[in-house]
């Protein structure tokens, strides 16, 4: 530059204040915010990094909330079971006595007194474990897996009902075609094969008769069998089953039959009860809720929130026919002891009542197991609220240590800014003070 | 020379007088240190010298000059710097306008900071909240109260999105003020240059240089800069009568850089005159077959079409488009007085007439070969000259240039009344009396006139020869008197030459047994030397030899003297050179002849093929002249440019107008290819309001779609089957359902598992095929082979065909919703129209808002009937969506945008990414103005370097100034004292 000019020189010195008043005046708006950046432009990438640790936070904060909430539901949850637990089990020495005790004092009341005592006492309890799977949280019935807005457990003419199913459901046995792969095959009201019959021949009233014995026997005396559309008598097996190598015919007399309906019906009772022990809904208590490829939620992501009665109860019937849930063998164990009051056992009786009170012990294993099972997700629940807690102030560090300044810093920074304010000042001073016009005489 | 005996006064005078403007000067420029686009002036001062001799003093030495004079008042300025300058300012416009709107974009959509906790957001954590009460009510689905507070959160989401939409239109409506504002103003300071280049000019005639004029002008003409990038320059201009002034012209600075259009160029001043930027509301829609090259008519060449097609010439009965490009255009250029200003410019291409006219000119070269001699006979028509006899002498014979003005003079002495001949130089330059004379190839008749003939003259051979010898000296003892004569030493002879005149060149002659040539080398006599007796005397007497004596030449004599007595005495005289033996070279004619005709004028009134003119244009109107220039012609095709309103092109402009521009209009991914294609090739990169308008929209629509669509689904059972209506009820009244028919389709993919189609031809023989079955729970390959299926129908297995267009069109027809579907948010908050969803106008829907319809918490109904009031597997979905990658299209929003994608991530995800794009846009902006500014600082600091007011200068100055006036007083005292003393004081001695 060949000549340094009054204005030049001047403008110059205001550009250069200028400059260091906003760099002033950027030292105090950080000093005054307490952040780091104020704005995308400031920071991009620390912008955005911020906003997702935020939402994090948030999305922590709303899952300890849910995780808290289910939480307490377990909680209620398992405080009725360990009050069922006890009425089944444990010898506390209370008034109300627990089943196992009721049922060994039925077993083994040789005279029979205490029976209707002891009858109605098993079905009281009976009663009050349906009462007790029966419990609410908020407003929601705790064990009615996901219809928490329905009580779960109704009796209906002493039987059990699961959310409207049956609890024993069962479906009954029936004959099957070994010709025909073993499906089942349908009969008329008469008992005689009709594919278009609506019937299926009940397996447990199957009487077979030795075909050839059959044959010799005077026609006038042979008893109904089972016959096909062209009146052909049908081998079947000792069990009933059509075999075209079979050496029996079914005798139909006195034959039960189910009709295809019931059978379907108790089918699909079975199969919603399979489905219903098994039920599911999920919340979000920050196990990362994601869905896949197909839209449905990734299930290790979710927490099972379903808290189902039947799992517990137990449904449908064993093999010997007997139901498989707790209330219905109780029932059933009252209904022995009340027939059976006032008069010593009948073997059959005994026995029966016996192998129930094995089977009661068998489940109520089942219900302890379960028990402990639900115990266990409530301290997962716990365990996960306190690491949703410490993840939430985990987050809060971390954005903090984005955004918020270093005060010692930040104070050294406004004060190297506000030094260099003032010394472009005092510059001023100087630069409007003095030229040779001050020196001219 | 001193002036006079007062003179000095002057000079004096002359002194103060500059000394005086000098002060005038400093004080102009100090009380103007801080005026705005002040020039730095300063005095030219001139030192004066009259001319002429002092009375009493040489001429040649001791001059003295007679003081000083002030020649003018400059500025200093330096237009390369204002160029810089004004290149920088551009850029600072542009950088400083488009930071400041995104600066505005981001106090509207920069989150950081604000909200909840310090700077949770605002729409950031309403996604959050929302997602937070969709977790309340996933685990207690049906609860109200839950779906309550959904809608509470979704309503907060939708009052944000009206909010920033809002603000966006509302900054969008202010930066439009402010475009609009700012083109006044830039008409504004186009009137006013304009206006000033008038006063200027005025001044300037009147000699004023108007040095504060220009000052304003050059303050007005950076101001420009900011604005639009700008070309500025400085040409003469010629008003008449000799008197040059200066033009300043301001031309758009060829910002654009697509090398195809020429509008960025555009003139906005010149001198006088100029142009508006005008905002047109919307434009005519262009007839696409119109041909500028011609000009526009109603019947075969119409610029404009109207509303049906017809093509038409009225602007006002066009159909008119939409400005909402905010495109630009120029008006016309008017002076002051709304005249409008013409330019031509000229192209000059060299003709021949088709025939020569009057005056038309012609040389003819003259050439010569060989020389003449004397007596050669030139003849010329009927006219014979002799050469070396009257006129023609053998030097004007000998030179052609010569000869040719001769032979000119010649010809014009006779009987020639077509052409006036001359010669010039050796060449017969010929002019045409008359049109007549001329035919179509030249003079043919000059040329006969002149043919011309040379014959030779005779020559007889030269002949040389001496007589006898005559005593003419006896010398000592010697008596020429006695009989015979009694020769002596140093006794006398003298022979007396013959000699012809007739001599040339190359001829040769023995004498004395020598061979001589004349000519002019050595030893050789020339040719005149030759024709000249004596001096061949001369010339023999210095070649002949004789042992007894010595050869002088005395006149046309030699004399021969001799040297001994004896040699007189043994031979009375010296021996007689035999006659000379001449030989003549052989001679080859001389010629003269003439050239064929150069025309070098056609003659004023020489007449031409006729030309066409270019077509005429509405902008051009073409006229051909022919003009001879210099004695060429040449045809003259005169363009004269009518300024007709020019409409500037997308990218024609770079300053704060281009950036409120893009501002106002760059949409980035949602332009459309034809706007790629004819508007701006950068667009797709440029955002500007638009840009993030859309984007907010786009995010209001995508939120919006995803939602309402999980919350219009179908029932489904525990497989994920759809399920139909069977009109049948359970014990508590509630409808029992059963599965859809199961339809199964096949479709076909690649390698890579890419969807390829269903139809197996098209997707090529190495596809793969797949089977699908229509079930909730499909893939996205699965869903679009449904969706692309069912237009062709689709057969289930009893037999029935659909003809729905898509799945949930089947599933409306043949499906069940749940009682509390519908959509949650609509484009109005008293409808349930989900069509069209903006952030302006995205609502909570009617039915949601009323209860009619509530969140689908669950479609699942296992085996068509079991209860399950808190399944909640639909909002889980929910909430999986607000963090679910979506992708965005800007083909959703705007189905002519030519990017088929914007971004992929989660609603926050795609806010982030909206401000972390504007984050960096801002940041950049940011750097390159600060540079840019810097830059300009330094530009304008070194402009005021060279043209700025110092005051340490000034005060310089002043004291220079002041004391040269003290001085120049002091003078004046000096001499008043001298002459005091020669006036009242001389002359008084012994008083």
């Amino acid at each position: 530059m060949i000549r340094a000019t009054t204005g030049g020189v001047l403008r110059g010195y205001r550009s250069n204040l200028m400059n260091s008043f906003i760099t002033l005046n950027n030292a105090r708006k950080t000093m005054l915010t307490q952040r780091n950046f104020n704005s995308y432009a400031e920071d991009p990438a620390a912008a955005s990094k911020s906003f997702q640790l935020r939402r994090a936070r948030m999305a922590t904060q709303s899952q300890y909330n849910i995780c808290d909430d289910t939480y307490r539901k377990y909680q209620q949850g398992v405080s009725a079971l360990q009050s069922v637990n006890q009425m089944i089990a444990t010898e506390n020495g209370s008034e109300l006595a627990t089943l196992k005790d009721a049922a060994l004092r039925v077993l083994n009341d040789p005279s029979g007194d205490a029976r209707a005592a002891l009858s109605k006492t098993l079905s009281q309890i009976s009663d009050t474990i349906i009462q007790s799977m029966n419990t609410k949280y908020g407003d929601n019935f705790v064990f009615a897996g996901a219809d928490g807005q329905n009580v779960p457990f109704e009796i209906v003419d002493n039987k059990l009902y699961y959310r409207g199913i049956p609890v024993d459901a069962q479906v009954p046995k029936v004959t099957l075609d070994a010709g025909n792969n073993n499906a089942q095959y349908t009969v008329d009201a008469a008992g005689n094969i009709d594919p278009n019959g609506q019937y299926y021949i009940q397996a447990d009233s199957v009487s077979a008769i030795d075909a050839a014995e059959f044959d010799a026997m005077d026609p006038a005396d042979q008893p109904q069998v089972l016959r096909d559309a062209s009146g052909a008598a049908v081998k079947v097996d000792a069990d009933g089953n059509i075999d075209p190598n079979g050496a029996f015919y079914l005798n139909t007399t006195n034959l039960k039959t189910v009709s295809q309906e019931d059978y379907e019906t108790c089918q699909k009772d079975l199969a919603k009860l399979e489905y219903l022990a098994d039920e599911k809904y999920f919340v979000d208590i920050g196990l990362g809720f994601k869905e896949n490829i197909k839209g449905e939620l990734i299930e290790a992501s979710g927490f099972n929130a379903a808290l189902n009665g039947l799992t517990y109860l137990g449904y449908g019937v064993d093999e010997d026919g007997d139901p498989k849930n707790i209330y219905s063998i109780v029932q059933k164990l009252s209904d022995i002891a009340a027939r059976a009051q006032d008069r010593p056992w009948t073997e059959a009786d005994y026995n029966e009542f016996y192998e129930l009170t094995g089977k009661l012990e068998d489940h109520s294993s089942e219900f302890n197991t379960q028990f402990i099972n639900t115990d266990a997700s409530t301290t997962k629940l716990k365990n996960n609220l306190e690491l949703l807690e410490e993840s939430f102030y985990t987050l809060q560090e971390q954005y903090s240590e984005l955004e918020d300044v270093d005060m010692a810093d930040a104070i050294t920074s406004f004060i190297w800014a506000q030094y260099c304010y003032n010394a472009a000042l005092k510059v001023g001073n100087s630069i409007l003070s003095e030229s040779l016009i001050d020196y001219l005489n | 020379m001193s002036i006079g005996t007062f003179g000095t006064f002057t000079t004096a005078r002359l002194g103060i007088y500059a000394a005086q403007q000098g002060l005038s000067v400093v004080g102009n420029n100090i009380a103007n240190i801080n005026t705005t686009g002040y020039t730095r002036q300063v005095l030219d001062q001139v030192s004066l010298s009259v001319g002429g001799s002092d009375l009493y003093r040489s001429q040649f030495d001791a001059k003295v000059g007679s003081g000083a004079l002030v020649r003018s008042i400059n500025q200093i300025r330096d237009p390369y710097l204002d160029i810089r300058y004004r290149t920088e300012m551009a850029s600072v416009g542009a950088m400083d306008k488009k930071l400041s709107g995104l600066n505005d974009i981001a106090a509207i959509l920069d989150e950081i900071g604000k909200g909840e906790n310090k700077g949770d957001g605002l729409l950031y954590a309403q996604f959050q909240k929302l997602s937070e009460a969709l977790r309340s009510l996933g685990s207690s689905a049906g609860s109200q109260s839950n779906d309550t507070l959904a809608k509470s959160a979704a309503e907060a989401l939708t009052t944000l999105f009206h909010t920033y939409a809002d603000k966006l239109e509302t900054l969008q409506k202010n930066t439009e003020t402010g475009f609009k504002q700012d083109l006044t103003k830039t008409n504004e300071i186009l009137i006013n240059i304009r206006d000033l280049n008038e006063s200027i000019r005025n001044s300037e005639i009147y000699g004023d240089r108007a040095l504060e004029l220009r000052d304003e002008r050059n303050r007005l003409i950076d101001e420009l800069s900011q604005y639009m990038k700008i070309d500025v320059t400085y040409s003469e201009e010629d008003i008449g009568a000799g008197k040059m002034v200066e033009k300043l012209t301001i031309r758009l600075g060829n910002a654009n850089p697509d090398p195809t259009v020429e509008s960025d160029s555009a003139i906005l001043v010149d001198g006088i005159y100029a142009t508006q930027l005008e905002m047109p509301e919307s434009f005519p829609k262009l007839n696409p077959d119109f041909d500028s090259t011609k000009a526009s008519n109603d019947t075969d060449n119409a610029r404009y079409l109207d509303e049906n097609g017809a093509p038409t010439n009225d602007a006002l009965k066009a159909e008119q488009i939409p400005n909402d490009n905010y495109s630009l255009s120029l008006t016309k250029l008017l002076d002051a007085k709304g005249r409008e200003w013409l330019n031509s410019s000229t192209v000059q291409k060299p003709i021949t007439p088709a025939q020569a006219g009057t005056n038309a000119q012609y040389t003819i070269d003259l050439t010569k070969t060989g020389s003449f001699v004397a007596g050669d006979k030139i003849t010329m028509g009927s006219q014979e000259f002799i050469v070396g006899r009257g006129e023609l002498s053998l030097d004007i014979a000998n030179d052609p240039a010569q000869l040719a003005n001769f032979l000119a003079g010649k010809i014009n002495g006779r009987q020639n009344k077509d052409y006036t001949v001359t010669a010039n130089n050796g060449k017969l330059e010929l002019i045409a009396k008359n049109p007549g004379a001329v035919g179509s190839q030249g003079p043919n008749a000059p040329k006969d006139l002149l043919a011309v003939t040379v014959e030779m003259a005779n020559r007889t051979t030269p002949t040389l020869s001496f007589r006898n010898p005559i005593l003419t000296t006896p010398g000592v003892n010697g008596d020429p008197t006695a009989t015979p004569p009694v020769a002596a030493v140093a006794a006398v002879y003298t022979m007396a030459l013959n000699s012809s005149k007739n001599w040339r060149d190359g001829d040769t002659f023995d004498i004395g047994g020598q061979t001589f040539t004349v000519g002019t080398g050595a030893g050789q006599i020339s040719e005149a030397d030759a024709n000249d007796p004596e001096k061949m005397a001369q010339f023999l007497a210095g070649q002949l030899t004789d042992a007894d004596y010595t050869i002088t030449a005395n006149g046309s004599n030699l004399v021969f003297t001799a040297n001994t007595a004896g040699a007189a005495a043994n031979d009375a005289s010296p021996a007689k050179p035999a006659n000379a033996t001449v030989t003549m070279p052989a001679r080859t004619a001389p010629t003269v002849s003439f050239g064929a005709p150069q025309q070098t004028d056609a003659g004023s009134d020489a007449t031409f093929n006729p030309t066409t003119p270019p077509n005429d244009t509405d902008e051009t109107t073409y006229k051909v002249t022919q003009q001879q220039i210099n004695g060429q012609w040449y045809e003259v095709t005169t363009a004269i440019y009518h300024t007709q309103p020019i409409n500037l092109d997308d990218n024609d402009l770079y300053g704060s107008l281009q950036a409120s521009r893009e501002l106002l209009t760059e949409a980035g991914e949602f332009s459309s290819q034809d706007t790629i294609d004819n508007v701006d090739e950068s667009a797709a990169i440029k955002r500007g309001i638009p840009y993030y308008r859309k984007s907010l929209d786009l995010l209001a629509r995508q939120f919006a779609q995803q939602y309402n669509s999980l919350n219009n689904g179908h029932l489904v059972d525990e497989n994920g089957n759809y399920l139909q209506a069977t009109g049948k009820k359970d014990d508590k009244g509630n409808p029992i359902y059963e599965k859809l028919p199961e339809l199964t389709i096949k479709y076909y993919v690649d390698a890579d598992g890419n969807y390829l189609g269903v139809d197996q031809t098209a997707a090529g023989a190495n596809a793969t095929e797949v089977t699908a079955t229509l079930n909730k729970n499909m893939t996205d390959n699965e869903t679009k082979a449904f969706n692309d299926q069912f237009p062709k129908g689709v057969t289930d297995a009893d037999g029935n065909t659909y003809t729905a267009d898509s799945i949930k069109d089947y599933l409306d027809q043949n499906g069940v919703q749940p009682d509390d579907v519908g959509n949650l948010f609509s484009n109005q908050g008293d409808t349930n129209d989900a069509s069209n969803i903006t952030a302006a106008n995205i609502s909570v829907s009617l039915g949601w808002s009323k209860g009619d319809t509530h969140i689908v918490t669950s479609y699942m109904k296992p085996f068509g009937e079991v209860e399950n009031t808190t399944q909640s597997e639909n909002v889980s979905h929910m909430i999986s969506m607000i963090d679910k990658p979506l992708e965005y299209n800007p083909q959703d929003l705007d189905p002519d945008a030519a990017s088929t994608h914007l971004f992929k991530g989660s609603f926050n995800d795609m806010m982030d990414n909206m401000c972390s794009v504007l984050g960096n846009d801002r940041r950049s902006t940011n750097v390159m103005l600060n540079t840019y500014y810097a830059s300009a600082v330094e530009l304008d600091t070194g402009r005021d370097s060279i043209s700025g007011v110092d005051l340490n200068d000034e005060a310089m100055n002043m004291i220079q100034y002041q004391k040269a006036y003290s001085a120049a007083c002091r003078l004046m005292t000096a001499i008043d004292e001298t002459l005091d003393r020669l006036i009242n004081n001389t002359g008084l001695a012994g008083r």
